[in-house]
């Protein structure tokens, strides 16, 4: 094996040392023939250290110690790609008109029962609304609102013929589209007679207040 | 700079250094190191001296082109031509006689001055003592077999005489065996002869053996093709005899050491001989003998007379000269050339030792511009970091902004969706209708209950009814008014155990049979 190197890197002196014509040139000139092979390949080994012991660790230091602010400059583009102006305002929008959807503060859901038993009168049946006490902890921390309930009795006014169809009637427009008010418990009696009787309960959705 | 360029500046520097500090081991004009064809690097220092002379070399007339110097060196004799498109333009024979390079040197600048030669490439036409000529017989083998027998050959007689340039010339097959000749050269001949060409820029690339342009002139000769004769050719002191056959294959070729103009008559002994050797061994008869000289009118009469009345002997004068004009016309890659199998080893050494060379400048340029690309993107990458560090409060302010807007957005979309996916749906309404509309005729609720399970996220049920029927009628109404809410939208679920159906107690005689009906369960709607 030794032999073997031996002789490959004898044969590649010559091949590469070669001055044509004069196989057994001297030494000097051998090697003035291998300057131009040289002058290359230690030019690219010095390079090569230069930029290994130099050049990359310079550039590392410099690039770590702006690493922070890269991450900054990464994170507020993260930023601008998670969302956009218009959808910020489009969801505000929508945040308006869910809140709109609420009671603003507890005491107005008079005003919901009040509008309700107008409603009630004006589809034949007279109505009587209690607005129920919210409990202490009536809503989570991590919810937006809350729910005040209450409960109602309906009669058929006088004169009421259609009182089963004046009651669909009614309940189909309890809970309107822009207030949040749901009907949670219907309850329909009817006497031997025919006469009906509803009692419903209701819930009334309120915003917590920020 | 071509190579020849380099070696000429370096062969000139080391003359310098050798005029400066004469070796201690030899003449400045005769080169010892390049008489020795050994590679061994670890002596060149020390044994090798600068094989260049001291003398200055004349200057090259003209610029270089693609004329061809041919050289013929026979047996002392020199003569030089040179050659334009293989018409020869000049020609010049020494008149003295030339034996070792070192002598070839001292004249080979006049005969390219006489010349006027300005091109590079030159051919030699070798005769003489170093130059050794062996006729063997071998069996017809394939032609790999023939190589691998012929290279074993050569490398026993490179064991004892050292390396040698060598080819090998096929001559007649007979008997299932093919004659050839065997042309060895001393390398070491070769490197000093080459040296001493290439200090002037002229580039050898053949070493034709004198029997080749012999054979070009006896393929000439005006007689019958096949016919076989024998041609005896003055070279310098001795004289060469070549037997073959018109248009075919050479027979055989000596060299008598004896001057055709001085001895004729030992020389038609010889002649005769091979004549006889011809009959003998070819089977066929020389029907003429030509003689190849400056003038062989003399000792043609005499080559008459030893060889007898019935063979042709013909003068042919002929010089050195006309044989150099004959080789001139051979193809350059005519096959029996000592250099080409050299001259194909140093040209993949070349080609090697160039593509090392390329791949190092081109290995190198790669790097540099590879590098640069790099200090370019660093630059700009700095110029980047730099103006983010001016930025860098304009970036936070951004950041907070943004990550308010963000969380803004998040809580709103959130509220939103809490706001109106938790309402819920007038499924009490919606249901008493569905139930209302289903109850079959003769049926009458009396008590309906819907009530929303905020905690099991459902919605219960609950209703009273009777139907006016008899039992079985009123089991089948119920399960099809079951069935029915079962398939509607509302996904109404029936509990089993709530199901009830009991007869009703009659309050008036005669009034038909009423059945009560309790049913409950669930809704799957939220």
């Amino acid at each position: 094996m030794k032999n073997k190197l031996r002789n490959l890197g004898l044969a590649c002196w010559q091949i590469l040392t070669e001055v044509p014509g004069w196989p057994d040139a001297p030494r000097q000139l051998r090697l003035r023939r291998l300057l131009p092979i040289v002058v290359p390949v230690a030019a690219m080994i010095l390079l090569f250290l230069w930029n290994q012991a130099w050049t990359h660790p310079r550039i590392q230091s410099v690039r770590t110690a702006y690493q922070p602010l890269l991450a900054l400059e990464q994170e507020v583009a993260d930023l601008r790609l998670a969302g956009s102006d218009d959808k910020a305002a489009e969801a505000a929008s929508r945040a308006a008109e869910a809140g709109r959807m609420l009671l603003p503060e507890p005491k107005q859901i008079v005003t919901v029962l009040n509008e309700l038993t107008r409603t009630a009168l004006a589809g034949g049946w007279e109505a009587t609304f209690q607005a129920l006490p919210a409990p202490a902890a009536s809503h989570a921390a991590d919810t937006p609102l809350y729910f005040l309930t209450a409960r109602g009795k309906l009669v058929p006014s006088a004169g009421n013929t259609h009182a089963f169809s004046s009651l669909l009637a009614f309940l189909a427009q309890f809970s309107p589209p822009n207030r949040s008010v749901d009907l949670t418990r219907l309850a329909v009696r009817a006497d031997e007679q025919g006469r009906q009787t509803a009692e419903v309960s209701l819930r009334v959705g309120c915003r917590i207040p920020e | 700079m071509s190579d020849q360029d380099e070696i000429s500046r370096l062969l000139a520097e080391a003359a310098a250094q050798t005029e400066a500090a004469p070796s201690r081991n030899q003449s400045s004009d005769t080169p010892v190191g390049l008489a020795s064809a050994t590679t061994d690097t670890s002596s060149d220092a020390e044994e090798t001296p600068a094989p260049a002379t001291i003398r200055k070399l004349p200057p090259r007339t003209g610029g270089r082109n693609s004329d061809v110097l041919g050289l013929a060196w026979l047996n002392g004799s020199l003569h030089a031509a040179a050659f334009r498109r293989q018409k020869m333009t000049h020609s010049w024979s020494c008149p003295t006689s030339v034996r070792t390079v070192a002598e070839l040197e001292a004249v080979i600048d006049d005969a390219l001055a006489s010349v006027e030669f300005a091109g590079t490439d030159t051919f030699l036409v070798l005769e003489n003592e170093v130059f050794a000529h062996q006729a063997d017989d071998i069996p017809v083998f394939a032609e790999s077999a023939q190589r691998t027998y012929l290279k074993s050959r050569i490398q026993r007689h490179e064991k004892e005489n050292g390396p040698v340039l060598w080819v090998m010339q096929p001559l007649i097959t007979m008997h299932q065996k093919q004659s050839i000749l065997l042309h060895f050269l001393p390398k070491s001949f070769y490197v000093e002869l080459h040296h001493v060409l290439l200090k002037r820029h002229l580039d050898l690339t053949r070493i034709l053996p004198l029997i080749v342009p012999l054979q070009y002139e006896l393929n000439r000769i005006p007689a019958g093709k096949n016919t076989t004769v024998i041609v005896a050719a003055e070279i310098g002191t001795s004289t060469a005899v070549v037997a073959g056959r018109v248009g075919g294959p050479l027979l055989f070729s000596r060299t008598i050491l004896a001057d055709l103009n001085r001895e004729p008559s030992r020389v038609g002994v010889e002649v005769n001989r091979s004549l006889l050797y011809t009959k003998q061994h070819f089977e066929s008869a020389a029907s003429s003998v030509w003689l190849m000289a400056q003038n062989g009118v003399s000792a043609a009469a005499e080559l008459q007379a030893k060889c007898g009345a019935g063979k042709k002997v013909v003068a042919l004068p002929s010089t050195p000269v006309d044989w150099l004009q004959s080789a001139a016309k051979l193809s350059p890659q005519q096959p029996i050339n000592l250099l080409s199998r050299y001259l194909k080893a140093k040209r993949r050494t070349q080609f090697i030792r160039g593509g090392v060379l390329i791949i190092a400048w081109l290995g190198l340029a790669l790097m540099i511009s590879g590098y640069f690309h790099a200090a370019n993107a660093w630059r700009n990458e700095r110029a980047q970091l730099t103006s983010l560090h001016d930025r860098e409060t304009a970036l936070r302010a951004d950041r907070d902004r943004l990550e308010q807007r963000n969380r803004a957005t998040e809580r709103d979309l959130a509220f939103a969706n809490h706001v109106t996916t938790d309402r819920l749906p007038p499924v009490p309404a919606s249901l008493l209708g569905f139930v209302a509309k289903l109850l079959p005729e003769g049926a009458r609720l009396v008590e309906f209950n819907v009530r929303w399970d905020a905690e099991a996220g459902t919605w219960s049920f609950q209703f009273n009814g009777s139907i006016e029927a008899d039992d079985e009628t009123a089991r089948t109404l119920i399960a099809s008014l079951q069935d029915e809410l079962a398939k509607s939208p509302l996904r109404v679920r029936f509990n089993e155990n709530g199901r009830v159906l009991m007869v009703a107690p009659l309050v008036t005689p005669g009034a038909p049979e009423v059945q009560r009906f309790s049913l409950e369960g669930v809704l799957f709607e939220k």
